[in-house]
């Protein structure tokens, strides 16, 4: 640890929570938001929920919070059914979007608020309170009510009394979405410095994919009330589980083109051209999936595919070409140094860390990539 | 999202219970026993006890020719009232709703006479109205008019009665227009004064139907309002509804049948009678809003 | 530029002689009041009295019980005000936050109350409360008055405008909804709750019907009641009269200069939302 705050903030509470969905589903009237999820969060660690709006991620942050009660499954907090628990008995800590903070109390008496319900003597609330002030660096601040204070100054206002009780589990949502894009960087920096320090659980509900991506230990990724993948955030990189998962991380975006399987090749749709690679299908329909930066200026003598360039952008250090292959627009990183100009017909490599074939429904097709490349 | 359970019911109705239990007796259920009571055609208040029931009440509203003049004066008295007062308070808060100075004094000017007693400021007018000695006849004569008896002439107590309430209900109005006002983007102004409109033409062509929102509520209010009045004519006219009931209005007809001659069935067939002249009113009024009024 | 200054003065003096008009009476009131009886009736009138006749207000209290008058008003106005103050605040917590059966069907109820004229009500109103023996009381003319429908409407408008994250965050805080209610919601709630107060206290100050035909004694008369008997028997004192208005006219209109903003933006914003 690497304060005198911590070890004294964590030494008497000192738990911390393992989560545990089993089933757990929830459904608005006909809409099923999210639906029988199981999962563990294991202790200590920071986990993103990401998905698009609607995915069902603050559904499932507002049960784990006991705010919502879920219409199936249980969530588990160390082994123990949360099921008809009260948010206030679950022993977590919660940052809203808007922070939520009360705009008639003071900075100190929203982070004491908490201890003050749970009767703390108001000595000994103040001194917590303080401690808290300093741990997110807003001390200074103390007596400014939230109307005086800045968007990130809220945030960490609002960290701090989520802090405050020592919770075994910390949860966030959406926490920086009203922040600028200079904020949000910091206070996610924030963010997992805090966590770090006082190693509690947390969970974190996004929809920016470079947010989760930086910030966490295992990102959840959802859709449609359902986990795509659960998995350290490079991992969801490198390897998808599927087509959702692919196109969903990433910006630019992964690029898509249609082929079809047979011996040895992937022959690319609208083309003659075509991929060796070994996977198991006759002729079965496929999606090709190739990260921008996985293509590279290939030489003559390495395996490679032909496009056409439409379009170059150059954007302080990265150049982004268009590129046409067949009828399909690709995005491409090349190196800075290349000779690339629209209008240009050039040979593209392909790397195989980036290279994914799903099937046309999205589910991942297992294969051995057979080409021959200088940059592998 | 959270559920609604017997126990979050039986809470929620706990912090109702003060509310709804004065709303219920003395609002829901007198509502209820006013229809009743209406048709009480022998009625022992005292003891709750009731021996006829029947339609004579309202046949006797139906025949009685004073209840028709009471209906006939408060007709009278809403058309004399209500358009004038609005285009009279539009026409101030347009006004006040220009670049000026003194603005907040203004508006106090026009809004003090709201906020003060009906039954002070009518006993007030009563000394303005003096035939002999008040300060409307004075004026008058200074322009040649012969004085006129105010109060005591059935001819001019409805005018009396209607320039004292234009006066009281002004400031309300203007209040309401200058925040409906205060509502319409200045864009749209300055559009139109781009596109070549003169003052009048913007008035006429923007403000007016963007303000008309504005203007439905407050002649809903007013009209309503206005079928309501009572207190005005009991302090104008020391306890009398003017000289031969020539300011007699449905509120007093059932005042009178209620507290002077507690014929509580006619007072209360009276009373429902009022309802449903507003009820419809108000009817006319959302069906031509919702058709015409909407931004 | 003179087409402006022009039009800018026609504004002024529109205004101008409107703003006369609506405060004449309150300065002819004034005046008559220090007027002596021989200035008063007098034609043509005199517009400064020769010298203030103060005296004026301490005959016109002593000819009728006003002392006692007021002390009703006063009574009437604080406690019914507090009442509907609390009834409001309960139940529109209860119409914004909580979730409950029937919370739709009882709210447009309550709505469709506030198309009945109050006049329907008397007679009922008064049966009801002779035979519960109040008429006379104070709880007669106190306690139908302290729920309004409109208020909650109001109350119930504000508090939907505060974030559900709020209550949220409190209940993770460890705070109940009661006392959510009155330690977050109530004080946010100031603006609103005060401009509630403020219309309910004039309400009741200036209310004359209602009081008028539950009271039948001199001692539990308010001052409007007070004042028109008073007018009946003062006849054409007029000076006694004024004086008498002045006294239930003048705290009104001071109230109304410290509260003013108060009472603007609650008129405004019910007009609105209506």
């Amino acid at each position: 640890m690497s304060s005198d705050v911590t070890t004294t903030m964590y030494e008497s509470g000192g738990i911390v929570m393992q989560v545990e969905l089993r089933e757990l589903s929830m459904e608005f009237q006909d809409v099923i938001a999210v639906d029988r999820l199981n999962l563990k969060i294991e202790q200590g660690k920071l986990v993103s929920i990401l998905g698009p709006s609607g995915c069902g991620k603050s559904t499932t942050l507002f049960m784990m919070a006991g705010i919502y009660e879920s219409t199936g499954g249980t969530i588990l907090f160390d082994g123990k059914s949360m099921n008809g628990v009260p948010p206030e008995s679950r022993g977590i800590g919660m940052v809203f979007q808007n922070y939520a903070l009360y705009p008639h109390m003071t900075v100190l008496q929203n982070i004491q608020f908490p201890l003050r319900m749970r009767k703390m003597p108001r000595k000994q609330a103040m001194e917590r309170a303080l401690e808290m002030a300093k741990l997110v660096q807003i001390d200074h601040l103390a007596d400014r009510k939230p109307g005086q204070l800045s968007g990130g100054q809220q945030q960490r206002t609002a960290i701090a009394r989520a802090l405050a009780r020592k919770p075994d589990l910390l949860l966030f949502d959406e926490p920086l979405s009203n922040l600028d894009a200079r904020l949000r960087l910091e206070m996610r920096e924030e963010i997992r410095r805090i966590q770090q320090e006082l190693q509690v659980t947390t969970i974190f509900v996004t929809h920016d994919q470079e947010e989760a991506m930086s910030i966490s230990d295992k990102v959840i990724l959802m859709k449609d009330g359902v986990v795509q993948q659960y998995s350290p955030p490079q991992k969801m990189y490198d390897e998808p589980e599927n087509l959702f998962v692919a196109s969903f991380l990433g910006s630019p975006p992964i690029n898509q083109l249609q082929g079809s399987i047979s011996k040895g090749v992937v022959s690319l749709a609208g083309t003659d051209q075509s991929i060796p690679v070994e996977a198991e299908g006759q002729n079965a329909d496929c999606v090709v999936a190739v990260r921008p930066e996985a293509f590279y200026k290939a030489e003559q003598d390495e395996f490679h595919v032909i496009v056409d360039v439409e379009l170059v952008e150059r954007i302080g250090r990265d150049m982004i070409a268009v590129v046409k292959l067949g009828g399909t627009a690709l995005r491409v990183f090349l190196a800075h140094e290349d000779d690339v100009h629209a209008g240009n017909r050039i040979r593209l490599g392909i790397r195989k860390k980036g290279f994914h074939l799903f099937t046309p429904a999205g589910e991942r097709i297992p294969f051995q990539a057979s080409w021959f490349g200088h940059k592998q | 999202m959270e559920r609604t359970t017997w126990r979050a019911s039986i809470q929620a109705y706990l912090y109702l219970l003060p509310a709804l239990v004065i709303i219920v007796l003395f609002t829901i259920y007198p509502i209820i026993k006013s229809l009743l009571i209406s048709f009480y055609d022998d009625y022992d208040y005292f003891n709750d006890i009731v021996y006829a029931r029947g339609f004579a009440s309202y046949q006797y509203l139906w025949n009685d020719p004073t209840f028709h003049k009471a209906l006939w004066n408060t007709f009278v008295f809403v058309i004399g009232v209500v358009p004038a007062s609005i285009a009279l308070s539009m026409f101030i808060a347009v006004l006040l709703n220009s670049n000026i100075r003194l603005r907040s004094f203004f508006r106090t000017a026009y809004f003090i006479p709201f906020v003060t007693s009906v039954v002070a400021v009518s006993i007030v007018w009563r000394w303005i109205f003096h035939t002999e000695y008040g300060l409307f006849n004075y004026v008058l004569g200074l322009f040649g008019a012969d004085p006129v008896a105010w109060l005591t002439d059935p001819k001019w107590a409805m005018p009396s009665l209607i320039i004292l309430s234009i006066w009281k209900g002004l400031g309300y109005n203007i209040i309401i227009f200058l925040a409906g006002l205060q509502n319409i983007n200045e864009q749209y102004n300055l559009a139109a004064r781009m596109d070549g409109a003169g003052k009048a033409k913007r008035f006429f062509h923007i403000t007016l139907p963007l303000l008309s929102p504005t203007t439905f509520f407050v002649s809903i209010v007013s009209i309503i309002g206005s079928f309501k009045v009572f207190d005005e004519i009991y302090a104008l006219f020391g306890g009398q509804p003017g000289p031969a009931s020539s300011a007699l209005t449905v509120v007093y007809y059932i005042f009178e049948k209620f507290y002077s001659e507690w014929e509580f069935g006619i007072a209360s067939a009276a009373a429902y009678c009022l309802f449903i002249i507003i009820f419809i009113l108000t009817l006319i009024q959302l069906y031509i809003g919702k058709r015409k009024v909407t931004y | 530029m003179l087409r402006d200054a022009l039009s800018k003065t026609t504004i002024y003096v529109a205004l101008g002689i409107g703003a006369v008009l609506m405060l004449l009476p309150f300065i002819w009131m004034l005046l008559t009041s220090l007027k002596s009886g021989n200035e008063v009736m007098i034609m043509p009138p005199v517009w400064w009295p020769d010298d203030f006749k103060w005296e004026n207000y301490k005959t016109a209290w002593e000819m009728a019980p006003f002392g006692r008058y007021l002390l009703n008003s006063l009574v009437v106005m604080v406690l019914s005000t507090l009442g509907e103050l609390l009834t409001t605040i309960l139940a529109a917590y209860a119409f914004s936050k909580l979730h409950f059966w029937g919370r739709d069907i009882v709210f447009a109820l309550l709505l469709g109350t506030m198309m009945v004229p109050g006049e329907v009500l008397l007679i009922p109103n008064f049966v009801f409360l002779s035979n519960l023996g109040w008429i006379d009381r104070y709880e007669a003319l106190i306690i139908p008055w302290t729920a309004s429908v409109f208020a909650i409407f109001l109350l119930r408008q504000f508090f939907l405008s505060v974030p559900k994250d709020l209550g949220y965050a409190a209940k993770i805080d460890g705070c109940s909804d009661f006392r959510f209610l009155w330690t977050i919601m109530v004080p946010l709630a100031k603006p609103a709750l005060f401009t509630i107060a403020l219309l309910k206290a004039i309400g009741s100050w200036n209310a004359f019907l209602w009081p008028l035909i539950v009271t039948s004694s001199k001692e539990m008369r308010t001052l409007p009641v007070g004042l028109t008997s008073f007018s009946t028997e003062a006849g054409t004192i007029y000076e006694l009269l004024m004086a008498a208005s002045t006294m239930i006219i003048l705290p009104m209109i001071l109230l109304y200069f410290i509260l003013q903003k108060y009472i603007i933006q609650g008129i405004s914003k019910a007009g609105l939302k209506g």
